[in-house]
């Protein structure tokens, strides 16, 4: 049973540990933009991870943990479904600037949902959708927004 | 150990809650040790956590405020963006043995890694301290007690770094038992 507390705990393991952000890459095969939403969480202890596993269970999220040659764990949820679902029980209880990249990954999601809900990957990306993921994809190395309108599936026009 | 505790009603439990998470990911629960002048060993219990994220330290203050433990925060800024990191960050730091007791009691419910050992490691210390913390010497006069062999231990057992003083080098301190 997953109770506010431990919602609350989550959040702060999240925004101390964790990052809330989407994978941005490129499909080999047809050369188009990939968006990943993503909720990560790098910890080395078992506990931590057991109880953040335990959490995403009790509330049907799916959650992948993996351990990296260095030993630190790596829980990770992915897909819209999963980071939409989280999102919407820990979103009150952050505190940090993440709040913002959960404000942004949830319209992102919102956006996608309403063009064509259940055909996510046929549908093309618009240049709101891309500003929302780059206004919290900060990082010197991560692809800029120039970059991602140049992509087959993005379409310039919307 | 009676704890005198006033809790401001704005603090709620899933408040209390984001504090145990913060102080599990980015914070620590040890002891601070060094030698005084004289060869003494000083043992100081504490509580700290550190982040850049200005939201979030002071959210932290305010819960800290809110359950009347004060905490101290301190800005390191960073000087030189290019070599370390590009943020300033800020140490919040909570000691003195109330202060961590009152602390530490709230968050140990919440708390779920290997820190609630070291909670519960610097519980008994401080409650070891407190029972033995002052006597009188032949004179009557009161003295501070000294640190016994089982107090230092249960430091060493916790400060795990390879940098923290070791326990042979605690147990030479004069206010040590012998």
């Amino acid at each position: 049973m997953v109770n506010d507390t431990d919602l609350a705990w989550l959040s702060a393991v999240i925004e101390a540990e964790g990052s809330i952000s989407a994978q941005a890459t490129t499909r080999k095969k047809d050369g188009y933009l990939v968006l990943t939403p993503i909720i990560r969480i790098a910890n080395n202890d078992n506990g931590i991870n057991d109880e953040m596993l335990r959490i995403c269970n009790e509330l049907n999220v799916k959650a992948t943990a993996f351990v990296k040659k260095n030993g630190t764990t790596t829980t990770r949820i992915d897909g819209m479904l999963s980071v939409d679902l989280l999102l919407v029980h820990i979103q009150k209880y952050l505190r940090s600037s993440k709040v913002n990249n959960a404000e942004a990954m949830r319209k992102f999601i919102q956006l996608r949902r309403n063009k064509s809900p259940g055909k996510f990957r046929l549908n093309k990306f618009n240049r709101e959708e891309l500003e929302l993921i780059c206004s919290i994809r900060t990082h010197s190395s991560a692809k800029t927004l120039d970059e991602m309108m140049q992509y087959p599936n993005v379409d310039i026009d919307d | 150990m009676v704890i005198f505790l006033r809790i401001s009603t704005l603090v709620s439990n899933t408040d209390i809650a984001w504090l145990a998470g913060m102080i599990e990911s980015e914070g620590s629960i040890s002891f601070q040790t060094y030698l005084r002048k004289n060869g003494n060993i000083c043992i100081v219990p504490f509580v700290r956590m550190t982040n850049t994220d200005v939201k979030i330290i002071k959210e932290f203050l305010r819960i800290c405020e809110g359950i009347n433990v004060k905490a101290t925060d301190y800005m390191r800024v960073n000087l030189n963006k290019n070599i370390f990191s590009n943020k300033d960050c800020c140490n919040i730091r909570i000691e003195k043995m109330e202060r961590v007791v009152n602390l530490i009691n709230l968050i140990v419910p919440y708390m779920k890694s290997f820190k609630k050992k070291n909670a519960s490691v610097v519980l008994s210390f401080i409650e070891s301290r407190q029972k033995n913390l002052l006597n009188r010497d032949n004179l009557g006069r009161i003295i501070r007690s000294r640190y016994s062999k089982n107090e230092v231990e249960l430091v060493a057992s916790i400060r795990t770094h390879r940098r923290a003083m070791p326990l042979s080098e605690m147990l030479c301190a004069p206010n040590v038992e012998k």
